[in-house]
C-alpha cells in the first residue's frame, strides 16, 4: 500500500500530504463533515458569547417554556426587525401542564451584540456582549426552557464543551500510550516485543462496557464535577488504547522492513533518526484518522454513562447529560424541544465519523477498513 | 488445528486469571460494600450490620475474600453466592436470561448480517451513487443516536403514534403478557416474533452501519483485483461475478470480526435491555454492580472476559474453515 | 384404590363442617365500606414492577420490589384498615388489654386454613413471634419496632386458639406494630434456632429465596406465590382458603390472581399502562397532560387529591457535627438553620417540579398521621429575612467580593450533598444553591452516588445534605431520628453523650408518647415535639407530593385508593367488570 503511494509521489511530483488533500476535497460528505466540527469547535470556544444566559440562571416563572416565537411582521402586517413578545403562563389544573401564551402587549427587538451576564471571552477578556439577546425585560428562549427554567440553547452552547472535549481528552491521554507502547513493541521486537503484545492481548481481553460501568461506580464521592469529568475520560481512555496500541505495532513492524527504512539504516542512521524521519510521519496519517474516529464513540459513550447516572454531574452540563434527562417518555410527548440536545450528539457524531472516513480514503485510497 | 485450539484455550486461563485480579481490585475501589444500603434503614440496628458483615466475610482483607472466592472455583468450580439473594452467582447472573441473551444477541447478528451484506455489495457496486450516499447516510444515523434513546423513542412511536394497544399488541419485554408463562405456540412464536423486531432494530442498528462500512470498503478492494478481472474478461455474468468471485473473498476479514464482535453484541443489548425490559445477562450483572453484590460482579465480569476469548479464538477458526490459505500449525 | 380416595375426600369434608370456620366479614355498603361492591370473580390484576424479588421471605425482605410480592401472601393478627387507617382484627378476632396496659391476649379466629390447607392455630402464632421474629439470628425489621425500653415483650400461648403478649412497659403503638407476617411454624419450625439446636443460624435468613418451589411458600394472606420468571413475570394466585368473605358471603379475593410484570424503566411501565397492558399506574407529574389527555378515550380513570400528600419528608440537613469547626459553630446556631429554611423555595419546588401537584412541609410528622400538628411556627420563602438574620450572626461579606465571609475574612462556604440520580432532589438544591447565591452564601453543590451518601452521612462526615425519609402515621416511627441517640440522628450524633436542653426534652416527649394509651395525651406530646422540632430546624423541611393514581375503568371497588394503601393493598376486595379484560383489551 505504501508501496503505491510512493509510487504516486514519484509520477506527480507532489508530497502525499497535497495528494491527500487533493482526494479529500473532493470527499463532498467530508468537507461538510469538516465544517461541522469546525463550527461546533467554534461553539466550544465561543460558549458563552453565543449564550443569552447564563446556563444555569433559572428562569423559574417560566419552565418548559416551548421556543419562544420569532416574529418578523408587526400587527399591521408590516415587515420590521425581528422580535419576541412576552411570554405569559397559567397552570391548567386541568391537565396538570402549564401553559404558555404570547403576551401581546409587550414586544422586544431581538439584539445582536448586546450586553448580558459578565464572562471571560476565551478566558481572558472580561466582557459581557452577547452575540444576541433582546432588550428591556423579554426572554428569548431558542430552544425553549427546561424544568428548572434554564435556557436550553445555553445550556446546549455551554454543553458543547464537555461533549466535545472529553472526546479529544480520552484521544489525548489514551494516544501517546498507544503510540509509545505499541511502537516500542513494533521497533525493538524481540522479548520486549514478546512482553508487550501479552499486555495488549490481556487489556483487550478486559470487556469494556462492564469495566466502565464498575470504573463509573467507583469514582471517588467527593469529585468535583470537574475531576469527575476528568476521571471520565481516564476510565475511557483506560480500555481503549491496547487495541490501538496493537495496530501501531503492526504498522511500525512494516515500516520498519520497508525499503526506506533499511537504506536509511544502511546509510548509518541511528533509531531516533529513523523514528523521526520515517516512522512518526508514516504513522501520522493512522494517528489522524484514529483521534477523528475515535471521538464520536467517546461522546456517545459519555451519554450512555450519564443515562445510568454515572457520568457528569451538574453543575457541568454535556449533551449526553442534557439528553438523558430529557429521557422520558412523557417529555418526548409534553416537551419535545428537550430532545434538542439529541440533534447535536447525533450530527456531531456523523460528522466526525464523515470527516473520518474522508480523511482515511484520502491518506489511505487503497487501504480499507 | 486441534492443536492449536487447545493451546489457545490452556492461554486462556492466565489472561482469565489475571482479569480476575484486575475485576477485583476494581470492585475494591468502589466507595461502601454491600451492607452500606442497610446503614440507613431506620430498623437496621449497627449490632445487626456488624454480623452481617462477619457472616458475609466483609469484614475480612479483600485479599483474604479473592484468595477463598478464587479457590472455591479452582477446587469446586464455586462462584460464590449472591449476597442479595442468596443464590449461587451463576444463577443471579444467568437463571433465565442467558438463553435470552444469547437468542437476542445471535437474533441481532443474522439481522444485521442480513441486512448490512446487501446493502454494502448495493454500496460499493453503485459507488458515489444518490443510492450510496442514501444508505451510507441512514447507516451512520444509526451509530449517530445514542441507544438508550433510541430504545425509548422507539418504544413511544409504538404507542403514541401507531398506538398498537388497540390492535391488541403489546410493546416492551418479549412477549405479550398472556403469553409469557404459556407453552410455545404458533401465536406465541408471532408475539415473540413482534417483540423481538423493535429489539432488533435498536440494538443492531449501530452494528448494520459498522458492517455496512465494512463491506463496501473490502468489496472495493476485491472488485479492484486480477482475478475479478479476469473473471469479467471471460465473460462471466456481472452478478456471478459480485456474488460468486468478490463478494466471497472480500467476506473473509469480516469473519474475523464476528468472533470479535460477540462482547460487543452483548453490550450493545445492555440500553435496549434496561429501556425495553429484556432478561439479560448484562442487565443482571449491572444491578449486581450497583448492589455491590461481590461475588455476582466478579462473575460476571470473568464471564465476559472469557467471551471475548472464545469470540477470538471462533474467528480465527472461522476463518480458518472458510479461508484455506490460512494455517495455524 | 378409587373407593379409598373418595372416603378421603368425604372425610375432610366432614373435617371441614365439624370445626365452624370464623371468617372476617368486610362489610361492604356500610360505614366507611359504603362505597365498595360486592363483585364477581375472576381475570388478573396486573401492575408494573421495577426489579425482580429479591427473596420471598417477608421478614427479610427489603426493596418494595419484594414486600409487594411478600405483602400479598401473608397476613398478621391486627391489620390497619385502608380506609381509617385504624387497628382492626385480623387473623385475632378479637383482643384484650389488660388494665396495666401491660399484658394483651389475642383471640384467634378458629377453623383457619394455610394456603396448603394445614389448620392454623397459636403455635404458629407462638412460633412466628419467637422463633422467628424475636430470634436474634433473623435480619428482620419487625423486631426493634416492637422494642420497649430496649426490652422485647414476651409471646405465650394460652391455649390453642390464645396468644398473650406481655410488655417491659405500656407501649401505646402495639396493635400497629404487632401486625407482621404470621409464619406457618409446620414448614419453618424446624429451621429455627429456638426450636431445633441443630439449625443452621442463617436458615431463617436464606429460606425462601428467589429459587423456592412455589408451593413451599406457604402463608394466611390472600394469594399465593404461582411463577417467578425472571426479568419478566411473578404470578400470584389465589389462595383457596383465604379467611375472608363478603356481606353475601362470598369468598374473598375476587381476582383470579396478581401479575407482576417486571420493566427496569419507569417509562417502559407508563408506556405499557398507557397500551392498555397494566391496570393501575402511579403518574410522575409529567405524564399526567398525557394521560388526562387520552383518559376519556382510553377509558382510564386518574385520582388527584389536592387533600393527600405522601407520606415520606424531604428534608436539608446541616451536620452540627461537621468535620469543619467553623463551619459547625455557625450550623449550631438556631438563626443560621432558621435563615436556610428561609431560603427554601416552596412554592417554586410545587410550582416547577411537582407541576403544582404538592404541598410545603413544616413538621416532622407526616401530614396524614392523627398526629399531625399543622400550626408549628414556619419560616418561609423570604430572601430579605434571610439576609437580616445572615448579617445579625455576623456573616457578611467583609472584602466585597459579594460572598458572606467568616469574621477572619474567608469565605463562608459549604457543600451541599444528595444522592446523584434522583431528580427531583437534585432540582432541589439547585434551586437552593441559585437562591443563597442571591443572599451571597456560597454553597457548592456536589450530587454523590447514595451508597457514599449514607457512608458520610453515618459517619458525621457531611456538611449539608438534601434527602428524604419514609413516613407513617405513628410518631413513634420517628424515633431513630429524633432521640439523641438514634440511629440516624445524623445532623448531630453529639447529642448522645451531651444533649441540648431540646434534645432532652425530646427525647422525654417521644417516652411519654408512647407510654399512654390515651390519644389525646399522646396528641399534646407530640404537639410540643414537633413544635420544638420546628423552631430550632434541626431538619429543614421542603415540600410534600401530592397523591396521584391512575386505572382502567374496568377495575371495581378503587374508591379506597389513597396515599395509604394503592392497587396492590387493597387487592384483595377489587375485581373487574369484565375478568378478560386487561387495561381496556380484552386477552383471549
Amino acid at each position: 500500500m505504501t508501496e503505491k503511494n510512493t509510487q504516486a509521489v514519484e509520477e506527480k511530483g507532489v508530497s502525499q500530504w497535497q495528494l491527500a488533500w487533493r482526494r479529500f476535497r473532493r470527499h463532498k460528505l467530508g468537507r461538510a463533515g469538516a465544517v461541522i466540527i469546525g463550527l461546533f469547535f467554534l461553539m466550544v470556544i465561543l460558549a458563552e458569547f453565543l449564550s443569552p444566559y447564563p446556563h444555569t440562571e433559572q428562569f423559574r416563572d417560566t419552565t418548559f417554556a416551548p421556543p419562544t416565537k420569532i416574529h418578523i411582521f408587526d400587527e399591521n402586517g408590516k415587515l420590521t426587525r425581528p422580535f419576541v413578545y412576552g411570554v405569559a403562563r397559567t397552570l391548567n389544573t386541568q391537565l396538570w401542564q402549564w401553559e404558555y401564551r404570547e403576551d401581546r402587549s409587550q414586544k422586544f427587538s431581538i439584539r445582536f451584540f448586546v450586553r448580558g451576564f459578565p464572562y471571560k471571552l476565551l478566558g481572558f477578556i472580561p466582557t459581557n456582549i452577547h452575540l444576541f439577546g433582546v432588550e428591556g425585560g423579554g426572554r428569548f428562549y431558542l430552544f425553549g426552557t427546561d424544568e428548572m427554567g434554564r435556557d436550553i440553547f445555553s445550556r446546549v452552547m455551554m454543553g458543547s464543551r464537555v461533549s466535545m472535549i472529553i472526546g479529544l481528552f480520552v484521544q489525548v491521554i489514551s494516544l501517546p500510550i498507544a503510540l509509545l507502547l505499541g511502537g516500542v513493541s513494533g521497533f525493538y521486537g524481540r522479548g520486549v516485543d514478546m512482553f508487550l503484545q501479552r499486555a495488549f492481548e490481556i487489556v483487550m481481553s478486559i470487556p469494556t462496557l462492564p469495566l466502565w460501568l464498575a470504573l463509573g461506580l467507583a469514582l471517588p464521592k467527593g469529585w468535583s464535577p470537574t475531576m469527575r469529568f476528568f476521571g471520565l475520560a481516564g476510565i475511557m481512555a483506560l480500555i481503549g488504547w491496547a487495541g490501538r496500541a496493537r495496530v501501531v505495532r503492526g504498522l511500525v513492524l512494516a515500516i520498519r522492513s520497508m525499503d526506506f527504512t533499511e537504506a536509511a539504516r544502511a546509510a548509518g542512521a541511528g533509531d531516533l533518526r529513523i523514528i523521526a524521519r520515517h516512522i512518526v510521519p508514516n504513522l501520522l496519517s493512522y494517528v489522524i484518522v484514529s483521534v477523528t474516529l475515535g471521538i464520536p464513540g467517546a461522546i456517545i459513550g459519555e451519554s450512555g454513562l450519564s443515562f445510568l447516572g454515572i457520568g457528569i454531574t451538574e453543575p457541568m452540563v454535556s449533551w449526553g447529560l442534557l439528553l438523558s434527562k430529557a429521557n422520558n417518555a412523557s417529555t418526548i410527548q409534553s416537551y419535545p424541544w428537550l430532545l434538542i440536545p439529541g440533534v447535536f450528539i447525533t450530527v456531531a457524531v456523523l460528522a466526525f465519523n464523515f470527516l473520518g472516513d474522508a480523511m482515511r480514503d484520502a491518506f489511505d485510497p487503497f487501504r480499507v477498513v | 488445528m486441534f492443536g492449536y485450539i487447545v493451546r489457545r484455550i490452556l492461554y486462556m486461563l492466565p489472561v482469565l486469571l489475571i482479569i480476575s485480579i484486575i475485576s477485583f481490585f476494581v470492585l475494591q475501589l468502589m466507595p461502601g460494600d454491600f451492607t452500606t444500603a442497610f446503614r440507613l434503614n431506620p430498623r437496621f440496628s449497627k449490632a445487626q450490620i456488624a454480623q452481617l458483615e462477619a457472616r458475609y466475610g466483609l469484614d475480612k482483607p479483600a485479599y483474604v475474600r479473592y484468595w477463598k472466592w478464587i479457590t472455591g472455583i479452582v477446587t469446586r468450580g464455586d462462584f460464590g453466592y449472591s449476597l442479595e439473594t442468596q443464590q449461587p452467582a451463576f444463577d443471579a447472573l444467568f437463571k433465565g436470561r442467558l438463553g435470552w441473551t444469547l437468542l437476542i444477541s445471535f437474533g441481532t447478528l443474522i439481522f444485521t448480517w442480513t441486512i448490512a451484506i446487501p446493502i454494502g455489495v448495493f454500496s460499493a457496486t453503485h459507488q458515489y451513487s444518490v443510492g450510496d450516499y442514501f444508505l451510507t447516510f441512514v447507516g451512520f444515523i444509526g451509530i449517530s443516536i445514542p441507544n438508550f434513546f433510541f430504545a425509548l423513542v422507539v418504544l413511544w412511536f409504538m404507542v403514541s403514534v401507531l398506538n398498537v394497544g388497540a390492535r391488541g399488541l403489546g410493546i416492551g419485554g418479549l412477549f405479550d403478557l398472556q403469553y409469557v408463562d404459556a407453552p410455545w405456540t404458533w401465536a406465541k412464536f408471532v408475539n415473540f416474533m413482534w417483540h423481538l423486531l423493535p429489539v432488533l432494530i435498536v440494538v443492531g442498528l449501530a452494528g448494520t452501519a459498522g458492517l455496512i462500512r465494512y463491506m463496501r470498503g473490502q468489496l472495493l478492494d476485491t472488485l479492484g483485483q486480477q482475478y475479478v478481472l479476469t473473471a469479467r474478461s471471460k465473460g462471466l455474468k456481472e452478478r456471478l461475478v459480485i456474488w460468486k468471485h468478490a463478494v466471497r473473498n472480500a467476506i473473509n476479514p469480516l469473519i474475523t470480526m464476528l468472533g470479535m464482535s460477540l462482547p460487543d453484541l452483548f453490550a450493545g443489548a445492555f440500553f435496549a435491555a434496561i429501556i425495553m425490559g429484556l432478561p439479560t445477562v448484562e442487565r443482571a450483572f449491572w444491578n449486581s454492580l450497583q448492589r455491590q453484590d461481590e461475588y455476582v460482579v466478579m462473575s460476571g465480569l470473568l464471564f465476559f472476559a472469557f467471551l471475548l476469548q472464545v469470540g477470538n479464538l471462533l474467528g480465527d477458526v472461522m476463518l480458518a474453515w472458510v479461508d484455506p490459505r490460512i494455517r495455524y500449525d | 384404590m378409587k373407593k379409598l380416595v373418595i372416603g378421603l375426600v368425604a372425610s375432610a369434608f366432614l373435617v371441614g363442617f365439624a370445626l365452624a370456620q370464623e371468617y372476617k366479614v368486610v362489610p361492604f355498603g356500610q360505614d366507611e365500606w359504603k362505597d365498595f361492591t360486592v363483585g364477581n370473580y375472576g381475570g388478573y390484576l396486573v401492575v408494573g414492577s421495577l426489579d425482580n424479588p429479591k427473596t420471598f421471605n417477608e421478614h427479610v425482605a427489603q426493596e418494595t420490589s419484594s414486600t409487594d410480592v411478600t405483602g400479598r401472601l401473608h397476613a398478621g393478627l391486627v391489620e390497619i384498615n385502608p380506609i381509617t387507617d385504624l387497628p382492626e382484627p385480623g387473623l385475632a378476632k378479637s383482643w384484650e388489654i389488660s388494665s396495666d396496659g401491660l399484658t394483651i391476649t389475642f383471640y384467634l379466629r378458629q377453623g383457619l386454613q394455610w394456603s396448603d390447607g394445614e389448620p392454623f392455630t397459636a403455635d404458629d402464632v407462638v412460633f412466628t413471634f419467637n422463633g422467628v421474629i424475636f430470634n436474634e439470628d433473623v435480619r428482620t425489621d419487625y423486631r426493634d419496632v416492637l422494642m420497649v425500653e430496649d426490652k422485647l415483650p414476651t409471646c405465650e400461648k394460652v391455649d390453642d386458639f390464645t396468644v398473650a403478649f406481655t410488655l417491659p412497659a405500656p407501649f401505646r403503638p402495639f396493635l400497629r406494630m404487632i401486625g407482621g407476617a404470621i409464619y406457618p411454624a409446620h414448614k419453618l419450625q424446624q429451621l429455627s434456632r429456638v426450636y431445633n439446636p441443630d439449625a443452621d443460624p442463617e436458615a431463617l435468613n436464606s429460606v425462601w429465596g428467589v429459587d423456592t418451589p412455589p408451593e413451599e411458600i406457604v402463608g394466611m394472606g390472600p394469594f399465593k406465590l404461582k411463577e417467578f420468571i425472571p426479568d419478566q413475570l411473578v404470578v400470584l394466585e389465589r389462595n383457596p382458603y383465604y379467611w375472608k368473605v363478603d356481606p353475601q358471603g362470598n369468598k374473598l379475593p375476587y381476582l383470579d390472581g396478581i401479575k407482576f410484570v417486571i420493566s427496569f424503566s419507569l417509562d417502559t411501565i407508563m408506556l405499557k399502562f398507557r397500551n392498555g397492558e397494566l391496570d393501575v399506574y402511579a403518574p410522575r407529574p409529567e405524564d399526567l397532560a398525557t394521560l388526562i389527555g387520552e383518559a376519556a378515550a382510553k377509558g382510564i380513570e386518574i385520582m388527584i387529591d389536592p387533600t393527600k400528600p405522601l407520606f415520606g419528608t424531604t428534608w436539608i440537613a446541616f451536620n452540627q457535627d461537621c468535620p469543619n469547626e467553623n463551619l459547625r459553630e455557625y450550623f449550631r446556631m438556631v438563626e443560621f438553620r432558621q435563615a436556610m429554611s428561609h431560603l427554601v423555595d416552596r412554592q417554586s419546588m410545587i410550582d416547577n417540579i411537582y407541576l403544582g401537584l404538592g404541598v410545603p412541609q413544616w413538621s416532622p410528622v407526616s401530614m396524614l398521621s392523627p398526629f399531625y400538628y399543622p400550626d408549628v411556627p414556619k419560616f418561609p420563602y423570604d430572601l430579605e429575612r434571610a439576609a437580616q438574620l445572615l448579617d445579625q450572626i455576623g456573616l457578611v461579606d467583609r472584602n466585597g467580593d459579594g460572598w458572606r465571609d467568616f469574621p477572619d475574612g474567608t469565605t463562608f462556604e459549604f457543600e451541599l450533598t444528595t444522592n446523584a440520580g434522583n431528580t427531583i432532589r437534585e432540582q432541589c438544591c439547585q434551586m437552593f444553591v441559585e437562591d443563597a447565591k442571591k443572599v451571597g452564601l456560597k454553597v457548592n453543590f456536589v450530587p454523590i452516588a447514595f451508597n457514599a451518601l449514607v457512608t458520610k452521612l453515618l459517619g458525621g462526615e457531611y456538611e449539608a445534605c438534601l434527602l428524604g425519609l419514609t413516613g407513617s402515621s405513628e410518631p413513634h416511627g420517628g424515633r431513630n431520628v429524633e432521640w439523641s441517640c438514634g440511629g440516624l440522628h445524623f445532623w448531630k450524633y453529639s447529642d448522645c453523650e451531651e444533649p441540648t436542653p431540646v434534645a432532652q426534652r425530646i427525647d422525654e416527649l417521644f417516652d411519654l408518647g408512647v407510654k399512654t394509651y390515651d390519644f389525646n395525651e399522646a396528641y399534646e406530646y407530640y404537639k410540643e415535639y414537633q413544635i420544638l422540632a420546628a423552631e430550632n430546624q434541626f431538619l429543614i423541611y421542603t415540600v410534600n407530593m401530592l397523591f396521584r393514581y391512575a386505572f382502567y375503568k374496568n377495575l371495581q371497588n378503587t374508591a379506597a385508593f389513597s396515599p395509604l394503601v394503592g392497587a396492590l393493598g387493597l387487592s384483595e376486595f377489587l375485581w373487574k367488570a369484565n375478568p378478560n379484560m386487561v387495561g381496556n383489551r380484552v386477552v383471549g
